[in-house]
């Protein structure tokens, strides 16, 4: 009854007001580059360690600050391949709480990875037991057939056969049958449809030729003369199922040894600290968001997408392409030798992981984005302002959530975690990066630059363009270099000729200009030149400037082309936004 | 968004205006057209792959019979209909100011770009192998 009243149906106007202040506030918290003070660091890295517990996870106390997300980034990797390395070599001696926590964790993995096992293996199993049963009856009617050809009286002599030396015909065919099922089973559960069939015709054949294989052991043919061609045929058939018998014999175990070691591939252990946190933040925000109807989680998002830049995302896309130099790389090693030498020395290193060092390392950093979008935060935080009347643990726990990411990303381990400091600048127009002369978001060592939220080099940038190396760049280069600069600024460099200047009909006490295509371009094409009917955030009003068709002479002609409309009906504009 | 509405300065036009990309142009509507009613949320007319901006058409608040035609036509978005008594706006998500449009039929232009040609620098070896050929062809 509760939970039904508590429940955000549609935003009224008020919670639409509020969502903007909401979104302006998250916009200017996520802006904000003060650097934090002693007393903020501790509480973010008490908020860290209260993450760590409410996910259920040990809490380790190691925690460093890295001076960029870069920095971070490439002490994390060398910690875990580090630890990982030490941990192999029985150089990190483990405490005995930890080893018992440890063999909880791995003891739990293993269940969890053979029941999966299990639960396919049946699946498999079931799905192909029709069609072997079809198959099965099939071959059965054609060896039958087969006898039947051959031997008319073949039930009579085998149970002459099984009379004499009946014991031994029977052990042969038992372990006949067995060895095809042995080497069956294990295909079945690895679910190889190709190699079930092969193993299906094995079994088949090692079990028909275990039979033969005992029969001949004993001195006994089942054909009693070998005359005439029918029955030399038949000798030479059995014979050859028998000698097949015999190599599927060892074929048996090979595969099943062979399946055993790829089911042990499954079983690796790594580190899932950030998983852990993920998980338990996504639970807690669930709690939150099921008071929340659908129509409004879509509303919501979409206004904080708008309104609030996300430098995490920014961060996850570009670092592994980012150069470092020799500042972060000496900063990154520091702190590695400090975490290490934590970890050798203190009382619970605690990290799990039986991958190679380097897989091992891959594996950590790209589990390590455990912190949240700047987005994900600002929407549960505000459905929470929305509904006040929520109780519970899992409000405590997001409170720490949002606690723990005042600071820059973070990484997080189950040996160490390593936060990265705040940005030293944020530059967005509205939630998209954009910065003209300079990194649109930087860190010491770490730039990233933006223009009009599309990442770019950073030569293109801080570099003071002349035409002539402009035309010399490739076509795709000197679109993002004239899509830097903007058409009206490449037009002033090259001194491209103006054909014509006309008042702008749809915006009054501007401007439209023609201009032929500047040097690298043929004359297929004009750029008409215009000003933006509403004002850029800053307050100004943008110039910019669009192709248009060679064989068009007059401003308002390429406007209204562009438009596809009749030049009169352009003249004629009331309003261009 | 909805703030938007409220907004006294949004002046009601029927003749032709524009919106960043789009052009809205009194037309008669052609009579094959597929017409549907646009929800009280509104829809989305043309969304940006690059930049994630979108125009949305947005009825008025009780405007329950406006109406959208969309085409296959490239350069065409589609045509809108405003019954008399109603109105709708057009709204931009980040830079442009709506524009409100009065009761009419309307024709949705999205602005179109001429292709850029480059002068060719240097022969490409297509050319050299064309050259060749004809000088085989020529012997």
């Amino acid at each position: 009854m509760r939970s039904k009243r508590l429940k955000l149906e549609a935003l009224t106007r008020g919670q639409g007001a509020a969502l903007q202040a909401h979104a302006t506030d998250w916009a200017e918290r996520t802006r904000d580059n003060t650097p934090l003070t002693a007393a903020e660091r501790r509480e973010v890295e008490a908020a860290i360690a209260r993450c760590f517990r409410a996910a259920g996870l040990p809490w380790h106390g190691v925690v460093r600050w890295a001076s960029s997300p870069l920095e971070a980034e490439l002490a994390a990797l060398s910690c875990a391949a580090k630890l990982c390395t030490l941990r192999r070599s029985g150089r990190l001696q483990e405490s005995r709480l930890t080893v018992a926590r440890l063999q909880c964790v791995q003891w739990k993995l293993r269940q969890q990875r053979k029941l999966i096992w299990l639960r396919q293996a049946l699946k498999q199993t079931a799905q192909s037991s029709a069609s072997f049963a079809l198959v099965g009856a099939l071959a059965g009617a054609l060896i039958g057939l087969d006898l039947g050809v051959l031997y008319g009286n073949y039930w009579e002599r085998l149970w002459a056969l099984v009379s004499q030396g009946g014991v031994l015909v029977a052990i042969g065919a038992g372990v006949g049958f067995l060895a095809g099922f042995v080497a069956w089973s294990p295909f079945c559960a690895a679910g190889e449809r190709a190699a079930m069939w092969g193993t299906f015709n094995a079994v088949a054949v090692s079990g028909w030729s275990g039979l033969h294989l005992a029969a001949w052991l004993a001195g006994t043919n089942i054909p009693a003369r070998a005359h005439g061609f029918r029955e030399v045929l038949a000798t030479i058939m059995h014979t050859a199922a028998a000698m097949s018998g015999c190599f599927a014999l060892p074929a048996a175990p090979v595969a099943f040894i062979k399946q055993y070691k790829a089911r042990e591939i499954d079983i690796r252990l790594v580190d899932d600290a950030a998983d852990q946190l993920r998980r338990a933040h996504a639970k807690a925000a669930r709690k939150v968001t099921r008071h929340v109807a659908s129509s409004v989680v879509e509303t919501v998002r979409q206004q904080l997408r708008l309104r609030v830049a996300d430098p995490r995302e920014a961060v996850r896309t570009s670092i592994a392409r980012a150069p470092n130099d020799e500042s972060v790389r000496r900063g990154a090693r520091a702190l590695v030798a400090n975490i290490v030498s934590r970890c050798l020395t203190g009382p619970i290193p605690l990290g799990v992981g039986d991958l190679e060092p380097d897989a091992y390392a891959q594996y950590v950093v790209s589990q390590l984005d455990g912190q949240l979008q700047g987005c994900e935060l600002a929407e549960i935080a505000f459905y929470r302002q929305q509904l006040p009347a929520l109780r519970g643990k899992h409000l405590t726990l997001l409170d720490h959530f949002e606690a723990a990411n005042r600071a820059g990303p973070w990484w997080a381990a189950r040996d160490f975690v390593i936060i990265s400091e705040r940005h030293q600048c944020l530059y967005a127009q509205g939630s998209t990066l954009h910065r003209a002369d300079g990194p649109a978001l930087a860190w010491p060592g770490f730039q990233l630059y933006y223009s009009h939220g599309l990442s770019i080099e950073r030569s293109i940038i801080e570099r003071t363009w002349q035409a002539a190396e402009i035309r010399a760049l490739d076509h795709v280069q000197r679109r993002a270099v004239i899509e830097h600069l903007g058409w009206p600024r490449y037009l002033a460099l090259t001194r491209a000729r103006e054909i014509a200047r006309a008042d702008d009909p749809g915006n009054p006490g501007r401007t439209l200009a023609l201009f032929e295509a500047p040097d690298p371009y043929t004359q297929s094409f004009r750029i008409l030149v215009m000003i933006n009917g509403s004002p850029e955030p800053n307050g100004e009003y943008r110039m910019f400037g669009e192709p248009v068709p060679s064989w068009i002479q007059r401003p308002i002609e390429a406007a209204a082309w562009a438009y596809n409309c009749p030049e009169d009906v352009y003249r004629q504009l009331h309003r261009r936004t | 968004m909805k703030l938007a509405i409220q907004k006294p300065e949004v002046p009601l036009l029927d003749g032709p205006q524009a919106q960043g990309d789009i052009l809205i142009l009194p037309v008669d509507a052609p009579a094959d057209l597929d017409w549907v009613n646009i929800p009280p949320e509104g829809l989305k007319v043309l969304l940006s792959d690059v930049t994630g901006h979108h125009h949305t058409l947005q009825p008025a608040p009780r405007a329950r019979g406006v109406l959208w035609a969309k085409t296959n036509n490239e350069n065409t978005l589609g045509y809108v209909e405003i019954p008399a008594g109603e109105s709708a706006l057009l709204l931009h998500s980040e830079e442009h100011t709506p524009n409100g449009i009065a009761p009419g039929c309307y024709a949705l232009h999205r602005k179109r770009q001429a292709p850029m040609e480059v002068r060719p620098t240097r022969r490409s070896y297509l050319d050299d192998w064309n050259d060749e050929l004809s000088a085989y062809v020529d012997d």
